[in-house]
């Protein structure tokens, strides 16, 4: 299954502040918008579409596939996101790529630092605990140098000691490093140029059960009877 | 005309084909591992929406034998109900519709329930005295056309389901409370224990939350749950479900004193008791009125009746957009005063 049949490809970022989507062909030709507002990822969503693909002027049989931010995020957010996707291809008979939403952002990210430099990007879970992954940059892309996961919010500072610091993990906190950045999810177009980059072998047909990567187990706390 | 209706309001997912008068398809998917918890965890009940909500489409779109191109109107529940599992139904609705370049309806879901007995074989007429008894509303309406529905009176505590959804719990009977409820009274004395019905000065409202304390008391003047008999729960059971059906049936009486109506329409989930329904059917041939209580699929949450009130609003002249809101509840002045 190669990618470039399934171009261009629709992507929809939903994971967090950003609700936004982007009508990609190739890295120098795509259309692409955002609003940052929370809570109205349902109601802005597909105003953003409509206005990519008005100004791609496309119609939506042209495309070829939907590109999803994935996660981890926002739990209602990536429902919303994935749930939007789902919809749109059903009824358009495309495939879904699931985008991993770090990596969509460590791509982003990558754009802007030097070769070899490595940085961080962890965004809040709970009270109490962070995503968190490492990246390096390697020819003007990224390899993993810390594998995706949940930290507890007491370990960072032992982790990100003297490292370049992304994602909301910033919020709120005196900025000892001026690069780092609250930046805490990857612009719509990123979310579609992972998906050009690495779709080969990943789009998926059957998506009925398909689900964002919550990476965190939901836990029911005891309700009291 | 064939309208596709998503109904994800809470527990249970429900897609159903509405073609022209004939439903040729309303499944519902519903969520039993929330028993497990003693109630609904909404994020548990948001994640498996997502998971069914696409094979349902398809199946739906199957039995019908038709194709998502064939579909005029998708109309999917708006709200009230858990934004977590409403934006999942009411976000893939949005995403088939601008797709498929198909009009849309965010549908109200008490307002699905009011027509449910619509999707009966004999039908409502207007004017006509809606009863909404459900999970989380009770509502007395006139309802004089599908644009035309004016509140008469509502609850001013707690719902009468969560009345019988608290009271089984307090029992020990489990959830959901309804069935329970029922089934415990068919081996009880009604007769056994006079629990209160509470009378408002606005004579057309409802409470339930005396009630409901009435047996917390009773309950705890026999020494508690853990000594009470099977016979002595059948008999709370029993009084209980006598009394709440009474406060219900009370205001239906007292509003068809007041209006002139065709018909008592009783909907919603509380709508499946065996003994409120035989009551206000003795009310209703007493007043020489239609009865229209839905079959038990239309009575919980389900499609069809999303899909119904889709068609109808669609027919006078309604059309959403895509940036169309999910809401939790239902605004105060929602319905006209009258
Ligand atoms: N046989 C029955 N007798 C009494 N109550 C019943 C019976 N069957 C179901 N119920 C009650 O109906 C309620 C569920 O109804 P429904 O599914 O319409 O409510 P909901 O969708 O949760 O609430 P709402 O529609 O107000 O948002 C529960 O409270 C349940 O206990
Ligand atoms: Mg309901």
């Amino acid at each position: 299954m190669d990618m470039t049949n399934y171009l261009p490809t629709l992507s929809i970022e939903t994971s967090d502040n950003i609700c936004g989507a982007c009508v990609y062909f190739d890295d120098t030709k795509y259309f692409t918008s955002k609003v940052i507002l929370k809570h109205s990822h349902s109601e802005k969503l597909f105003e953003v579409i409509n206005l990519v693909m008005k100004q791609a002027e496309l119609d939506f049989s042209e495309i070829k596939s939907i590109a999803v931010s994935a996660g981890p995020g926002s739990f209602t957010g990536l429902r919303i996101g994935m749930a939007a996707a789902k919809g749109m291809a059903q009824s358009l008979s495309i495939p879904i790529i699931t985008v991993p939403t770090f990596e969509a952002l460590a791509l982003q990210i990558s754009n802007y630092l030097p070769e070899n430099s490595s940085f961080i990007i962890s965004n809040k879970v709970g009270k109490d605990d962070l995503y968190f992954a490492k990246f390096q940059i390697n020819s003007n892309n990224f390899i993993f140098q810390t594998e995706l996961k949940i930290i507890q919010k007491a370990d960072f500072p032992k982790l990100s000691n003297n490292q370049l610091i992304f994602g909301n993990v910033n919020e709120n906190k005196s900025q000892e490093n001026l690069l780092s950045k609250t930046i805490s999810a990857p612009d719509p177009e990123f979310v579609a140029k992972w998906a050009a980059i690495n779709g080969d072998g990943k789009l998926i047909f059957d998506f009925d059960y398909l689900e964002p990567n919550y990476l965190k187990e939901f836990l029911v706390k005891e309700k009291k009877l | 005309m064939i309208v596709l209706g998503i109904e994800s309001s809470c527990d249970e997912t429900s897609v159903a084909i509405l073609k022209d008068d004939k439903l040729t398809a309303n499944l519902i998917a519903s969520q039993d591992f929330h028993t497990n918890y003693g109630g609904v965890v909404p994020e548990l009940s948001s994640r498996a929406h997502l998971q069914i909500i696409n094979p349902l489409v398809k199946s739906a779109l199957k039995k019908s034998n038709i194709e998502l191109n064939n579909v005029d109107l998708i109309a999917a529940t708006a709200g009230p109900g858990l934004i977590g599992a409403l934006l999942v139904g009411l976000t893939y609705a949005k995403g088939l519709a601008l797709t498929s370049n198909k009009s849309f309806i965010g549908v109200n879901h008490i307002e699905g329930h009011i027509f449910s007995g619509f999707l009966m074989q004999q039908k409502p007429e207007f004017p006509f005295l809606s009863l909404v008894v459900s999970g989380g509303h009770t509502l007395l309406l006139l309802v004089n056309n599908f644009t035309e529905i004016y509140k008469l009176g509502s609850t001013v505590d707690d719902a009468v389901g969560e009345a019988f959804d608290k009271v089984a719990k307090l029992l020990g009977l489990g959830y959901p409370g309804g069935p329970k409820i029922q089934n415990a009274a068919l081996q009880g004395n009604a007769d056994k224990i006079d629990f209160p019905v509470s009378d408002l000065k606005q004579k057309l409202n409802f409470s339930f939350s005396g009630l409901k304390t009435a047996v917390l008391r009773y309950v705890q003047s026999q020494g508690g749950v853990d000594k009470l008999s099977i016979q002595n729960k059948n008999d709370i059971a029993a009084s209980f479900q006598v009394a709440a059906v009474k406060a219900l049936t009370r205001n239906v009486k007292r509003a068809l004193e007041l209006y002139e109506v065709k018909t008592i329409s009783v909907v919603g989930g509380v709508a499946a008791n065996a003994y409120l329904k035989s009551e206000i059917t003795k009310l209703a041939e007493k007043y020489k009125k239609n009865v229209v209580i839905p079959d038990l699929q239309f009575c919980g949450d389900n499609a069809a009746m999303i899909a119904f009130r889709g068609k109808s609003l669609y027919e006078n002249g309604v059309r959403d957009t895509l940036s169309c809101k999910p809401f939790p509840s239902l605004s105060e002045n929602h319905f006209l005063e009258i």
